[in-house]
């Protein structure tokens, strides 16, 4: 390895450590997250000393003008033109702070360089040297043939250095991406999503807002992308599921979570009922969807005759589940109704199988899975992925002939099925199973995926659990604070930078990259589907408005003058 | 009242005037009416100097004033100084920058900086009988070295840009403006070394006083040099080194100023003196003229008689009303008075004569600065300008520190000379926080330069273990 074609960008001044150093920019080379080489002689183990390359990347920079005061700007204001007055223009001077991240020998081949921890301060005076794209893909890529690599974008402000995920780091262990909204996070996650594809590896995403719904429209386009022929993906309409075993226990749930507090004695009586064996011998043993066996419970309910002081409660807890009965049916209605705005625009939904019999429908090789969760209220939402990712795992862990194959889950609005406990008031029925995912996850192959806008409200536990984190544009205080808490790699500089990152910027780190590194995410444009993610509601009113919209309101309004007069009319007629 | 009364009412209200009043009050004095009294005196001497026409007014008027178009050079000159080892040697290091500028030039040539003056080792002449010996004076005179060396440098720093021996080519014109962090001319005995009872001064190395004096012919040194063919030790001390340059300042036709911007509130101030003894006729004054060949008159009709001067000396003492707080008072924003020359060097003070009346032929030669007081700011005290020859142009170079000045509204002092401080300044080169931008502005102009000796130097001076530092 040879420094004589790297170019010079600066000196190393003032005092420096083993973990980072600052130098004097001299050339216009050189910007934030860049990665730069000095060279230093250190000691060695044997006696005497050896040169070696410090590798370090750039986490801040500013920029001042010293001999400008600030109070010269009124006048200059009059003035016009610094270059008219005596003012200095160009002392201007650049320095950058550096967070090393390692060295390697002098003489170590190109090949297999490896960094070595420092363990003496670089040299003030030294040349910061600026390496060719080459050395720093093979040092930094992380790219890594055994372990299924997955590109998820470039070394930001450096289109020339790759980065990548390793594939077998993600299945095995935990990913968390954070950003605030808009930042990327859905971008970076069908980057990823691709990724794993690419290697045919099983996916299940939960989407609650029809994000990645996109992609079964865009197959070919992901086909393309993940160079692989064979990937499918499956959509499916989201249902509630119970075998009349379960039925006690997820009636229970949704009882107390849809926040229909019932008095301790109308708790104690509908307990009663529900678990009464009897009661639940009466229950289809095929049926599996959890209304219909909700139906059969208030049928039950309304029949059975309670005595003494127990009677009082019937009424209440008739109209409890009459209540819930409704509220679940209008959530139904409402995802049946969002699902066929997509329907016509040629999406095709299969029904929810039962992942407790049928767990080889959800996950299978070379097939992407989409639960599509829009329109339930989050507490439904989350009952539901528990009891998808509670019946997977079981499957799965069970170590038995014919299980599932290991996959990966993703879970968008995280802090929704995750949430840490003073966001809720009672636990999230989704927050157990996920962190058991997360604890277990490494021994059975089940990697989750958390994506999240409000990191801040997510479940420290839980988070804790994730190894490679990819955290994108992060304004809020709060969230920046509590990311830096979580993320062991970040650095003071590196936090300051996640409010200035752009579109698909951020900081990565963790078990499944080489180094901590700012990155931009690769946007893949044809995997986008903005048939309905585009916020365009303006032009669609315009549209409607031209295609009959505007005669059928100019009809409305002339037929309610009518009809009003019509029902006054009614009115006196009717009154006699 | 009228507005400028209204104004010095304010101005008395400034801290340092109540300081002022604090210290009056230590001094002895029990002045019932200290202020009421100071603000009459202030009045009275405005109007005496305005109506001898003594007091000239600049009108500020940024936008047409900064309209150069790259035809005039203003060369900004400071130097810094740094001890880096009172024990054993006498190593120290000064440094003399040099900020040139061309307003209204847009082209990469604009600007620069060149601070090749840079001395760091040791001055003194081991080599003769005529060194220090350590001894409980050795630390007072090293300070005196060190001090006389940047004095000396900075001084003939003038000579070595006129002349165009520095970093430039071009020689400036007599458009051109070279402006002095400092006063012009210090009084020279300060910084001769005199304690040494006999006689032997110390000398400055052969190469140094080359390097200084870079310039032909010789004003004073070639007559000495004959006089003294045995022994050029003397001439290679503080005095008549100062001396050489000092006339060669006087000879130049570069405008060139010092500009000061604190002066010692010594009462009465050297200025006030000057002013009385112009205005009154004072004995002091016509001695002055005798004795140290003074050539600047006001030429004005007195004011009164010399008696009544050395009263109002003796008032402004008991007041302790210096030259900067009696100016403050007297002034108004963009006033500047009458240029005046004053006595810096002080007959009582210079070097023993012992030496055959060697020290007091330079004595002699010695010429005396022309002073004025400018009112940059009217929450400012004035800034002093000195120089050692009144061209044409003053009032308008005076504007021109005038317009400089009002670019710092606050601080009040000419930006450029602000500019060549902050670049020059030898102690932060030390300063371990690598955020010191003097040191990234130090080290960028010695890369620039490309010569392999500067980097080295510089860089070395950066690294915070200090041992390392410019060891000759
Ligand atoms: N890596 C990227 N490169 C370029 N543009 C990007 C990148 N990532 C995101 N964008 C842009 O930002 C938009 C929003 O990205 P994305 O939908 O991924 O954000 P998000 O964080 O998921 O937001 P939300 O919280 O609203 O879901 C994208 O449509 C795209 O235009
Ligand atoms: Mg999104």
């Amino acid at each position: 390895m040879s420094s004589s074609n790297w170019e010079e960008i600066g000196t190393v001044i003032g005092s420096t450590s083993t973990d980072s150093y600052g130098f004097l920019l001299t050339s216009l080379k050189g910007s934030l997250g860049d990665i730069v080489i000095t060279e230093t002689e250190i000691p060695a183990t044997a006696r005497g000393t050896k040169k070696v390359f410090i590798w370090g990347r750039i986490v801040s920079m500013d920029r001042t003008n010293p001999t400008f005061p600030n109070e010269a700007a009124a006048e200059l204001n009059r003035i016009g033109a610094i270059e008219e007055t005596i003012a200095m223009v160009g002392s201007e001077h650049l320095h950058a702070e550096v967070q090393i991240m390692g060295c390697t020998d002098v003489d170590s081949k190109a090949e297999d360089i490896i960094l070595n921890p420092l363990s003496y301060p670089v040299k003030p005076t030294s040349k910061v040297l600026y390496p060719d794209a080459k050395i720093v893909n093979r040092l930094l890529s992380g790219k890594n043939d055994d372990d299924y690599p997955i590109r998820v974008g470039t070394l930001i402000n450096r289109p020339d250095i790759e980065i990548f995920m390793s594939g077998e780091a993600l299945a095995a262990r935990h990913l968390a991406i954070l950003a605030q909204t808009g930042g990327g996070k859905t971008v970076a996650s069908r980057r990823i999503i691709s990724g794993l594809a690419s290697h045919g590896h099983p996916i299940i995403i939960f989407d609650p807002h029809g994000d990645y719904l996109g992609l079964s429209k865009n197959i070919e386009a992901l086909r393309e992308i993940a160079k692989n022929k064979d990937i499918q993906v499956r959509l499916l309409s989201p249902k509630l599921l119970a075998t009349r075993e379960k039925v006690p226990g997820a009636v229970g749930e949704i009882v107390t979570k849809l926040g229909l507090s019932m008095t301790e004695a109308q708790l104690g009586v509908f307990y009663n009922i529900v678990n009464d064996a009897e009661f639940i011998n009466t229950l289809s043993p095929t049926e599996t969807n959890l209304l219909k066996h909700l139906e059969d419970l208030i049928e039950h309910v309304s029949r059975i005759n309670l005595e003494g002081r127990e009677a009082s409660s019937k009424g209440p807890i008739l109209r409890k589940l009459r209540l819930i009965q409704d509220r679940l049916e209008k959530m139904e209605k409402i995802n049946d109704r969002q699902r066929s705005i997509f329907s016509n625009k040629g999406l095709k939904f299969d029904d929810m199988p039962d992942p407790e019999t049928n767990p080889h429908m959800l996950i299978k090789q070379n097939q992407i899975t989409i639960l599509y969760l829009g329109g339930y209220e989050r507490v439904v939402q989350s009952t539901m992925v528990s009891i998808i990712l509670e019946d997977l795992f079981n499957d799965r862990s069970s170590m038995k002939d014919g299980r599932v194959p290991a996959f990966s889950a993703i879970v968008e609005e995280a802090h929704n099925f995750v949430p840490s406990k003073s966001e809720e008031k009672s636990e999230s029925p989704s927050l157990m199973t996920i962190r058991r995912l997360l604890t277990e996850g490494r021994k059975f192959g089940t990697g989750v995926i958390l994506i999240s806008q409000r990191p801040g409200r997510l479940d420290e536990t839980t988070l804790a659990q994730c190894n490679t984190f990819l955290v994108l544009k992060l304004v809020n205080p709060r969230d920046q604070n509590w990311v830096r808490n979580v993320m062991e790699q970040m650095s003071e500089q590196d936090a300051k930078w996640l409010k200035a990152f752009g579109k698909g910027q951020g900081f990565t780190s963790g078990y499944a990259v080489k180094f901590p590194l700012q990155i931009q995410i690769d946007f893949d444009k044809d995997l986008v589907w903005d048939e309905i993610g585009k916020e365009d509601f303006i032009r669609q009113n315009k549209e409607r408005w031209q295609n009959g919209g505007k005669e059928e309101a100019y009809e409305m309004d002339k037929n309610e003058q009518k009809e009003n007069e019509l029902l006054k009319k009614s009115k006196r007629v009717g009154l006699k | 009242m009228s507005e400028i009364e209204k104004k010095i009412d304010a101005r008395l209200k400034k801290p340092f005037f109540t300081e002022m009043l604090t210290m009056a009050y230590i001094t002895g004095a029990n002045h019932s009416n200290y202020l009421e009294t100071v603000k009459k005196w202030a009045m009275h001497f405005r109007e005496i100097l305005q109506e001898r026409n003594l007091i000239k007014k600049i009108v500020h008027r940024p936008k047409e004033f900064w309209n150069f178009k790259g035809k005039k050079t203003i060369y900004n000159i400071d130097g810094g100084q740094l001890s880096l080892s009172i024990t054993g040697s006498a190593t120290m290091g000064v440094r003399v920058g040099v900020y040139k500028v061309k307003p209204g030039d847009y082209s990469k040539g604009r600007e620069d900086y060149d601070d090749s003056s840079l001395l760091t080792s040791n001055l003194v002449d081991m080599t003769g009988d005529s060194h220090f010996e350590e001894d409980d004076d050795y630390e007072v005179d090293f300070k005196k070295m060190l001090e006389s060396s940047r004095m000396i440098m900075e001084a003939a720093e003038v000579i070595k840009q006129t002349e165009a021996k520095g970093k430039w080519e071009d020689k400036p014109k007599v458009n051109d403006l070279i402006f002095l962090h400092g006063p012009i001319l210090f009084e020279a005995a300060m910084y001769h070394l005199t304690s040494d009872a006999n006689d032997k001064f110390p000398s400055f190395k052969k190469e140094f006083c080359d390097s200084i004096l870079q310039h032909a012919p010789n004003y004073i040194l070639n007559e000495f040099k004959e006089w003294r063919k045995d022994d050029d030790n003397y001439l290679r001390t503080f005095i008549p080194l100062y001396c050489e340059i000092a006339n060669y300042l006087k000879h130049s036709k570069i405008p060139t100023y010092g500009v000061v911007e604190r002066s010692v509130n010594k009462a009465p101030g050297v200025v006030s003196k000057a002013m009385i003894g112009e205005l009154y006729g004072t004995r002091a004054r016509k001695v002055q003229f005798e004795k140290r060949n003074f050539d600047f008159s006001w030429n004005v009709k007195k004011a009164g008689h010399a008696a009544k001067g050395d009263d109002i000396e003796k008032v402004f003492k008991s007041y302790v009303l210096g030259d900067p707080y009696l100016f403050d008072l007297i002034l108004d924003e963009g006033e500047f008075i009458q240029p005046i020359q004053v006595l810096k060097q002080n007959p009582f003070k210079w070097p023993n004569f012992s030496s055959n009346g060697y020290f007091e032929k330079f004595f002699n030669y010695m010429p005396e600065p022309y002073v004025t007081y400018l009112k940059t700011s009217e929450f400012r005290k004035p800034i002093r300008v000195e120089t050692l020859n009144i061209l044409e142009t003053f009032e308008d170079d005076l504007d021109f520190v005038f317009h400089s000045a009002k670019m710092l509204p606050q601080y009040a002092f000419p930006l450029g000379l602000d500019t060549v401080d902050k670049l020059a300044k030898v102690p932060n080169w030390m300063k371990h926080s690598l955020k010191n931008a003097y040191q990234m502005r130090m080290l960028r102009a010695l890369i620039n330069t490309g010569n392999k000796d500067y980097i080295e130097l510089g860089l070395k001076s950066l690294v915070p273990n200090r041992n390392g530092f410019n060891r000759p």
